[in-house]
């Protein structure tokens, strides 16, 4: 499933400051805390999955090996939401290569 | 006691007023066409058609101007056109949007005669009506190549026990109107084809499970295949029955693609409802049921920018349609139901005399202007 005509996936989510998540292409919405919602909006922005446990290193000020096991468990939660995907990555990889602007 | 010549507004009459459990589409077409002539600046009267004196359309404020009780689809088609022109002598009614599935078959008869008298509906033909129906509903895949789950009717408990191989359990048994069921097992298989067969008459339908995510889609067919306009959402909540009690807009390209593609091969003319589930196993979509008119959350159409019964009433007067604004994603609706006070004097009218004007006071004045009868 992609986004709407002209974004990629990840794209068209709409995520709030509070961590209130709208995905347009299913209707289904969440409530991420504020650790998830750091780290949707670092993929959002182009960060990829193996890079985002130095980030919650840094900004959550824990060590790197549980912010890896945060980041793993988070994108694994992803997958199960049908946010992450082979494709969506790709489309993800993409988008960071053309040099998009973050949203 | 027809309104002054000069001063006539659009008269469009609504059916669908009931609400038990479940509100007929009604209340919200009507919402929704008040709302478009009031964007475009034009006056609109709404004449309220019921079958039952108790419906809750007729009572609500700011809904019908008039209000009338109809005879029922199955007292003829002579008793409905009769009853019809007889309001229609009243009221000089401009379009006619029937709601209800049993009505449907009645008004696409008649349609010429009601244009003749200058009544305007935009319907779709009795074959397309008859296409969709649950009994014939895999010939859509065999004509037109739409996606649905595989199925089957039946006719008796052998030919159910028979098709377990084709279709494995479980499986959906589906009454040819209304209701369906899951079964599970042979035994429950069994259980509801005598309870729907009794209740409604065969075939009964036999349906393939398809697992997935279901999306409702509130479209309009220009008649030849194109899509005057469709808006998809999710069901937010239900009832205990499965009917949206809530509901959100959603944008997948893929669901868009798969309603214009339907809608080509169908040439649907009028509005109707796409039931489409997303399958877990493929990621495709299969068309579960199309209903043939407006359906009760229609009006999230409006809250989403793209008014399709305003839409519906501009096309059966023959009027020309810009293209219409995309519809808003993530706007949601979440329906309530409440006690509203109801006037004695409409009840007694509706029972009496089988109908009521609310504006008829109004009306006189009106004529009284333009030195109308006196008596």
């Amino acid at each position: 499933m992609s986004g709407p005509e002209g974004t990629s996936r990840l794209q068209s989510l709409a995520l709030s400051e509070k961590g209130f998540l709208f995905d347009p292409a299913t209707g289904q919405t969440y409530s991420l805390n504020s650790t998830a919602t750091y780290l949707l909006k670092s993929l959002i922005g182009g960060v990829s999955p193996d890079a985002l446990s130095p980030l919650v290193s840094a900004r959550f000020d824990v060590d790197v090996e549980t912010a890896g096991r945060d980041a793993e468990q988070f994108m694994l939660q992803l997958r199960d939401m049908g946010l992450w995907d082979d494709r969506i990555e790709s489309e993800q990889k993409a988008a960071a290569a053309a040099g998009e602007p973050t949203p | 006691m027809k309104p002054p010549a000069g001063r006539k507004p659009l008269t469009v009459a609504v059916t669908g007023l009931n609400a038990t459990d479940s509100p007929g589409p009604g209340v919200p077409v009507i919402r929704a066409v008040r709302d478009g002539a009031a964007a475009a600046g034009r006056e609109v009267r709404i004449v309220g058609l019921a079958y039952e004196p108790l419906d809750p359309g007729l009572y609500m404020p700011g809904i019908v101007d008039s209000g009338y009780l109809m005879p029922f689809p199955s007292q003829g088609d002579e008793a409905v056109l009769g009853r019809l022109a007889a309001i229609h002598e009243e009221e000089s009614i401009d379009v006619l949007v029937p709601t209800l599935d049993s009505e449907l078959p009645a008004f696409i008869k008649m349609e010429a005669e009601l244009r003749g008298m200058g009544i305007h509906t935009f319907l779709p033909t009795n074959e397309q009506l008859r296409l969709r129906s649950k009994a014939r509903f895999n010939a859509l895949a065999e004509l037109h190549a739409i996606r649905v789950p595989r199925g089957r009717t039946v006719t008796d408990v052998g030919e159910l026990h028979a098709l377990h191989t084709e279709l494995p359990y479980p499986i959906y048994i589906k009454g040819q109107f209304y209701e369906a069921y899951l079964a599970r097992t042979p035994y429950e298989a069994e259980a509801y084809f005598h309870k729907l067969a009794a209740k409604w008459g065969l075939p009964v339908i036999v349906q393939e499970v398809v697992d997935g995510d279901e999306y409702d889609v509130v479209a309009v067919g220009d008649g030849h295949g194109g899509l005057t306009g469709a808006v998809p959402m999710r069901k937010l909540q239900l009832t205990d029955k499965g009917k949206a009690w809530g509901g959100v807009t959603v944008a997948d390209p893929q669901l868009d693609a798969f309603v214009k593609d339907t809608m080509a091969r169908l040439a649907w003319r009028g509005p109707c409802e796409f039931e489409v589930m997303r399958s877990k196993r493929d990621g495709l979509h299969y068309l579960l049921e199309v209903n043939p008119r407006f359906p009760a959350w229609c009006y999230l159409s409006v809250g989403a920018g793209q008014n399709l019964p305003w839409a519906v009433v501009q096309l059966a007067l023959g009027e020309e349609l810009g293209a219409l604004p995309p519809y808003r994603v993530g706007t949601m609706f979440l329906r309530h139901s409440f006690d509203q006070i109801c006037s004695m004097e409409d009840y007694a009218a509706i029972t009496t005399v089988g109908g009521f004007r609310r504006d008829a006071a109004a009306v006189a004045d009106a004529k009284a202007q333009v030195g109308g009868d006196r008596s």
